[in-house]
């Protein structure tokens, strides 16, 4: 695995993380409890290869994208986003950061168990996420073999997202100005 | 003298500090691989070695919760070990010898039975102690902004049962991010300020 390069965070990545917290929160809640899922946020692959994400738990992202971190987690590399493709998330850290990722990303939220998933809908590159507070061995099957359900759940979430991603298309300039962690 | 050749510099002594056993020129050349070629901050830390500061404190928190052996080289009962973990012997020998690290759920169990904090037990006094998922932890002025800005939302809102667990979210997210007051601020404006779009868009 490689440190990632192409890819950056959207302009406005850290203003939509919060910006339509409200709705976001309205969606995720729909689903969250379904198949032990606690965290789910999706990231838009824009044209540019730029990441957008809304998320259950922003923090998580807005802390991981602050930090050059996000660069060592094969989630975002478009080597491995390239296909449709699903991965748990400890199967994605770079081993030299194997450890800082697992912090920032699992047991800082207590997640023990993490999903990525990549997928193209409508010519555009979608990344799902998913992290459970569980991690029997029920969860850990639903996590490792019901790849299909949670894209489906995901998917039922970015239909009532999309107005929200494609407003953020429409605005070219950020009203806040985050530096990214480049 | 420019700001970039003085955080070099001031990188460098650091890094000499840090790493006394290696040579000028193996500092120099980690810091220009650090800061050149992966492109890193000049003001970033490197990685950290958890494994080998795991093991310290797991061993001094086995000690400290009395789970002391004289018969072990390690000084402590790796059978003890065993039990809370669940796994072989010959894994948490890796423990504690620093050559690995437990998976989160195995982890959070160590802590807990040895009374310590997950991010203790991995990142020392470096992280803030790691808190329970139910709890939040706030500063007064942050918390006093949070129930400022959320005065009017419950003057307009239609969904007033629903605004105490966004604002619990909220507070929650704030508690975990890495940032200044004047940014947690903006956050919790854009934040507060989608309830009003949200609030709009369901009465459209």
């Amino acid at each position: 695995m490689k440190m990632i390069h192409g890819v950056s965070p959207h302009p406005l990545f850290f203003e939509a993380l919060f910006a339509h917290r409200r709705t976001v929160n309205a969606v995720f809640s729909e689903v969250q409890g379904l198949h032990e899922i606690a965290h789910i946020a999706i990231t838009q692959v824009t044209a540019e290869q730029e990441l957008l994400t809304f998320s259950a738990t922003p923090a998580l992202e807005f802390n991981l994208f602050k930090s050059p971190l996000w660069r060592y987690d094969s989630a975002y590399n478009p080597d491995w986003y390239a296909e449709n493709r699903a991965a748990l998330w400890s199967d994605l850290y770079h081993c030299t950061r194997f450890d800082e990722l697992q912090y920032a990303k699992q047991i800082q939220y207590h997640y023990p168990l993490g999903l990525a998933m990549s997928t193209l809908i409508d010519h555009t590159r979608y990344l799902f996420s998913f992290a459970s507070d569980k991690s029997d061995e029920t969860t850990c099957h639903l996590f490792e073999s019901q790849h299909q359900q949670f894209h489906d759940i995901a998917q039922y979430c970015l239909n009532q997202l999309r107005p929200l991603f494609n407003s953020l298309h429409a605005t070219c300039s950020p009203h806040v100005a985050y530096p990214t962690g480049s | 003298m420019g700001t970039i050749q003085a955080l070099v510099l001031a990188y460098i002594a650091y890094a000499c500090k840090k790493w006394p056993q290696k040579t000028l020129h193996q500092t120099l050349r980690y810091t220009l691989r650090r800061t050149l070629l992966l492109g890193y901050t000049m003001t970033e830390t490197p990685p950290i070695n958890l494994t080998t500061q795991f093991a310290f404190r797991l061993r001094d928190a086995m000690l400290a919760a009395g789970f002391n052996s004289q018969r072990s080289a390690s000084g402590v009962c790796i059978h003890t070990l065993a039990e809370i973990t669940g796994y072989s012997v010959q894994i948490c020998r890796r423990y504690l010898r620093g050559e690995a690290i437990p998976e989160p759920a195995k982890l959070l169990e160590i802590a807990s039975r040895l009374q310590v904090s997950p991010g203790w037990l991995l990142f020392g006094d470096q992280q803030k102690p790691l808190r329970a998922p139910q709890d939040i932890t706030l500063s007064k002025k942050l918390l006093h902004y949070v129930f400022k800005k959320a005065q009017s939302l419950y003057t307009d809102s239609r969904h007033r049962d629903q605004l105490a667990d966004f604002l619990t979210d909220l507070t929650a997210d704030v508690s975990h991010i890495h940032a200044d007051d004047t940014e947690l601020m903006k956050i919790i404006d854009l934040a507060m300020h989608s309830v009003i779009r949200f609030e709009d868009e369901q009465r459209n």
